[in-house]
């Protein structure tokens, strides 16, 4: 992994939300943006980054389906593999903080790790 | 269809795109906006294409990031911008000159927007300090058959009708001044304040810190008199005494009972410069009593939910028709048609702000002019330093730095000059704003209000990040261009010089057309305060001292009373040594606006006359004393003045009128011993105009020549005139004096007239020089500040052409070194650049003469004695400019003749 790529060294919560999205079959920005209702600023930077560092792979919709939607093709983002397991250490993590934050559901105490 | 806000935000976003990634970046965003409009709605749109500058700056990073990968480690976010600031920062320290030249010239243009924006927000962007202000309107009259520009106060009578029928008005205010002699714990005070309606306090949303304010039954004719108090007034001569509430003061000899204090702050909207409001008192209109034709009235009104100006303007005049039907006494249907009377309604910060507002925002074009110059010139010095630098950038292009990399260098530079400037620029305001408050003029609306605050902090800032970004982005521009391109030929390198220099050449073009618009503005104005100052006044203001004397009403209720009181003054005060003559009047030339006051004529003709004419009758009609025009340096035309004689036996009727006043009223006739009386009386038995004195300006020293007639101080028993209002009950004292400074003689006026009575104060003593000041002083404002932002302009174009100059003296050291060995003489090297900055200068100026002759419109109405084509200032304008340029290049021109060939060719 490219370590200059900022904050794909370890995915930060924002890009796993991203990955986790995608791999729910939300493939383009505006989708991503409103399913985890974050904004646009936030999110197209970081389907740029997670392509650079090649976690997801983008190319156009073809165009006959969009022609037949009257409107424009649509760049769609799909995880790849090193993007799948990416999210899956990603959400690993995001399960270990919340378990030490607020425990389980019975009210428990969290484990400081 | 995505709206065209969006699309310009994706647009512009794209700019900062790396060319080769920009053809995707489009097609991605213009496909996220085109379909999704219809779920988020434009705005949501345009939040959405907000989001694409972010993603064209993380394009832009990542790239960069590919590009130093393997090379530097680079720092992530802020690290970054402050290292490249860091570096910024000392790569300026180590070129003084270049960051003060540049530091200083961005700090004048910021500085002085800065200054003008504090006094802008101050005085006419900053809402009055009322509930819904937008709501309260002034209504004034305006009587073109008397004078073009007359504003004519409200009456009682209006007030009534107009609250009363106004179904556009919730509720209509009436003030008039009130000066009253007022007794406090540490002696007689002279207090100012208002007499008004109920409905002042709840119309302007005034509210009582202690007591109660005025109810229905305090503004009934007769009612025990009540006043209100200022807190300022309550604090200041009472100690804040709560225990005043329900005590009784004495105001001129009579005692009134304090009902309340009012909340700090609380003041009336508008009134003479400078006025306080230390006293509230019922106005007590009679409804069933006399209403005159007395427009002396300020009237301020509240419109109705849903109403605006215009729609009031609409009833009011429908209801001033029915005026002459409910006041018959007051109005007529030929005081109508003479007078061309109409009731106007403005919103009331115009009313306060007046032209000032105009002026101010005539300024404020100024010093962004002086800002755009000032910014085009640090444009060029940028430049010209980055070309300086070329070998410097193509070594480190060469050694791999990217040109992301270089982008942010140049960036930073930018904005570190920018901050800079702007920093300064606030310590100019900060330091130079007081200087600036002190000769704004008394007379400056809202000047109160002025203040250096977070709204001028921020302004300077935004300036300043808008400047830097901008100065960046330009440098960034030129320098994608053609500088650290790794190896150039010399060919491209000469074609590059070429295109850069005209680009530097069209800079200064640009800042001498800017200057030059400037300077004929402020030559205009210049001109005009020149003419000003040229006028004759018809007086003599000089060694004259002034005062304001005011009689309480409960000792001096008979004109006989109050002569003797002023006549035994005038004595006292002609013989202290130094004081050449002395005398009175109720209104000072230039100082007063002289009203107009109903006159009365003996023959029939004058009526017809004016009627033919579209005349009124009314003229400024005053009292005076003997003295008086020999004090003020009037002169006497024909006849004779009024002597003491004319008061000890008023029955003789005598009368003097100004020479407008005898032109007026008989244009082809002797005025001498023509028949006149007050107030519209027609009646024997008449005065009789005894003297014609010369002319003076009313209202200001541009103002039209005062229609005035003075009368004695005792009115002439035999006319029953109704005098009512305009009793000599206070009068302006002038005092010439042959001592250099009049104001030496205050004491021993003080004492003369504490002789004669100690409870009459003595008010507002000044020189009449001051008086005539005073009354240009808005201005002398105005010009002032237009004459320093034109001179800081020029500056800024000379110092522009001085560096286009010397840059093209050092990039053409070998052609002077050629021309110079193949025998040219230094004054011909000289005369060969002098004639290129020349040639930018003319171009600059015939754009800037243009640029003027449109400009210079928003001034028309500044402007005194010069039409704003005026070919003196624009001849004048660009001579300066020419001779500007002429120093401003020569100087480097002569560096240019002093290259050794040797040394030239040498360079090359």
């Amino acid at each position: 992994m490219n370590r200059n790529v900022k904050g794909m060294g370890r995915l930060s919560y924002n890009a796993t939300l991203v990955l986790q999205a995608m791999s729910q079959g939300h493939k383009y920005g505006f989708e991503i943006m409103r399913v985890l209702r974050l904004p646009s600023g936030t999110v197209y930077p970081l389907l740029r980054r997670l392509e650079a560092s090649e976690m997801v792979s983008s190319g156009w919709e073809d165009e006959d389906a969009a022609h037949s939607d009257r409107r424009p093709a649509r760049r769609y983002y799909t995880l790849t593999e090193k993007g799948a397991e990416a999210l899956e250490e990603g959400r690993r993590r995001i399960a270990a903080q919340q378990a030490a934050l607020f425990g389980d559901l019975n009210g428990e105490r969290g484990v400081t790790p | 269809m995505i709206g065209w806000v969006s699309r310009v935000f994706v647009r512009s976003a794209a700019v900062l795109v790396p060319r080769e990634r920009r053809p995707r970046f489009l097609r991605e965003w213009r496909a996220e906006l085109a379909h999704e409009v219809d779920d988020v709605g434009r705005l949501g749109a345009m939040r959405l294409a907000i989001g694409a500058f972010a993603d064209a700056l993380a394009i832009r990073r990542i790239d960069a990031e590919h590009e130093s990968s393997g090379r530097t480690r680079s720092a992530p976010g802020l690290r970054h911008m402050a290292g490249d600031l860091r570096v910024a920062a000392r790569a300026l320290r180590r070129e003084p000159a270049f960051t003060m030249a540049a530091v200083v010239t961005l700090a004048l243009g910021m500085g002085g927007s800065g200054a003008i924006y504090s006094l802008l927000d101050g005085v006419v962007l900053d809402p009055l300090p009322y509930p819904d202000p937008q709501q309260l309107v002034h209504i004034s009259n305006r009587v073109p058959g008397v004078a073009a520009d007359a504003v004519w106060g409200a009456s009682t009578a209006q007030q009534m009708y107009y609250a009363e029928h106004a179904s556009t008005l919730q509720s209509v205010g009436l003030f008039r001044t009130l000066g009253a002699n007022m007794e406090t714990p540490g002696g007689p005070v002279r207090a100012f304040g208002w007499r008004t309606t109920t409905s002042v306090f709840p119309m302007l949303g005034l509210r009582p810190m202690l007591g109660r304010l005025f109810v229905a039954e305090d503004d009934r004719p007769g009612a025990p008199p009540v006043v209100v108090l200022s807190h300022s007034i309550w604090q200041q001569q009472f100690g804040g005494d709560r225990n005043i509430v329900g005590s009784s003061i004495t105001i001129d000899g009579r005692p009134a009972e304090v009902v309340g204090v009012l909340e700090p702050g609380g003041a009336a909207p508008l009134g003479p410069p400078g006025y306080r409001s230390d006293l509230w008192v019922p106005l007590q209109i009679d409804p069933d009593g006399y209403f005159g034709n007395n427009h002396v009235y300020t009237m301020v009104a509240r419109l109705r939910e849903g109403y605006d100006v215009s729609a009031a303007e609409v009833e009011l005049a429908n209801l001033e028709r029915q005026l002459p039907e409910r006041f018959p006494r007051a109005y007529s249907e030929s005081f109508f048609d003479g007078s061309g009377f109409y009731t106007q309604a403005v919103p009331l910060k115009e009313a306060v702000v007046g032209d000032m507002a105009r002026n101010l925002w005539i300024l404020m074009g100024a010093v962004a002019i002086v800002l755009v110059a000032a910014c085009a010139n640090v444009a060029n010095l940028l430049v010209a330093r980055l070309e300086s630098k070329d070998r410097e950038l193509m070594v480190r292009r060469a050694l791999g730095a990217s040109r992301v990399a270089l982008a942010r260098y140049l960036m930073s530079e930018a904005l570190v000059l920018s901050v800079l400037g702007g920093g300064l620029g606030l310590a100019i305001v900060w330091l130079g704003g007081p200087a600036l408050f002190s000769i704004a003029p008394d007379s400056l609306p809202r000047i109160e209000s002025f203040r250096l605050d977070l709204g001028t902090f921020l302004f300077i800032g935004g300036l300043a990040a808008t400047v830097g970004v901008a100065l960046g982005g330009y440098a960034l521009l030129r320098s994608g261009k053609d500088t650290g391109r790794g190896l150039v030929s010399a060919g491209r390198r000469h074609s590059a010089g070429k295109k850069r220099q005209t680009m530097r050449g069209a800079l200064v073009v640009t800042q001498i057309a800017l200057a030059t618009a400037l300077v004929v503005g402020a030559g205009l104005l210049l001109e005009s305060m020149r003419r000003l100052n040229a006028i004759d006044p018809g007086f003599d203001a000089e060694g004259v001292l002034t005062a304001r004397l005011f009689l309480t009403p409960t000792r001096y209720d008979a004109d006989e009373q109050m002569w003797s009181a002023y006549s035994a003054i005038l004595e006292r005060v002609r013989s202290i040594p130094g004081v050449v003559s002395a005398g009175m009047a109720q209104e000072l030339p230039v100082e007063g606006n002289f009203g107009c006051t109903s006159q009365g004529f003996e023959e029939r003709a004058v009526y017809d006359r004016l009627s033919e004419a579209g005349l009124s009758t009314c003229a400024g009609q005053e009292r005076h004393t003997p003295g008086y025009f020999e004090a003020i340096g009037i002169p006497l035309l024909q006849g004779r003045v009024l002597t003491d004689a004319d008061n000890l036996d008023p029955t003789r009727g005598s009368v003097v009128v100004s020479k407008s006043f005898a032109d007026r009223f008989w244009p082809s006739e002797n005025a001498i011993g023509k028949g006149v009386a007050p107030n519209g009386r027609n009646v024997e038995p008449f005065y009789r105009v005894v003297g014609i004195v010369g002319d003076h300006p009313a209202g200001s020293l541009d103002g039209d020549p005062a229609i005035a007639i003075y009368y004695p101080i005792v009115d002439n028993p035999d006319t029953p005139g109704n005098w009512g209002w305009w009793r000599p009950s206070s009068l302006s004292l002038a005092v010439k004096s042959d001592r250099p400074d009049p104001m030496d003689l205050l004491p021993a006026i003080r004492r003369a007239v504490n002789d004669v009575d100690p409870t009459i104060p003595i008010v507002r003593a000044r020189p009449m020089t001051e008086v005539v000041e005073e009354s240009i002083a808005r201005f002398a404002f105005v010009s002032t500040l237009l004459a320093v932002a034109a001179a800081v302009a020029l500056t800024v174009a000379a110092i522009g052409i001085y560096g286009v100059v010397s840059y093209i003296v050092s990039r053409s050291t070998g052609e002077i070194g050629m021309r110079v060995a193949v025998g040219a003489r230094p004054a011909q090297v000289e005369a060969l650049f002098v004639k290129r900055a020349l040639i930018l200068a003319s171009c600059g100026l015939v754009i800037g003469l243009g640029l003027a002759a449109g400009l210079t419109r928003v001034l028309q109405g500044l402007l005194y004695g010069v039409e704003r084509g005026n070919p003196v200032s624009y001849v004048a304008a660009g001579s300066v400019l020419l001779v500007a340029a002429l120093v401003a290049s020569w100087i480097p021109a002569r560096r240019a003749a002093a290259v050794e060939p040797v040394v030239a060719l040498r360079a090359e």
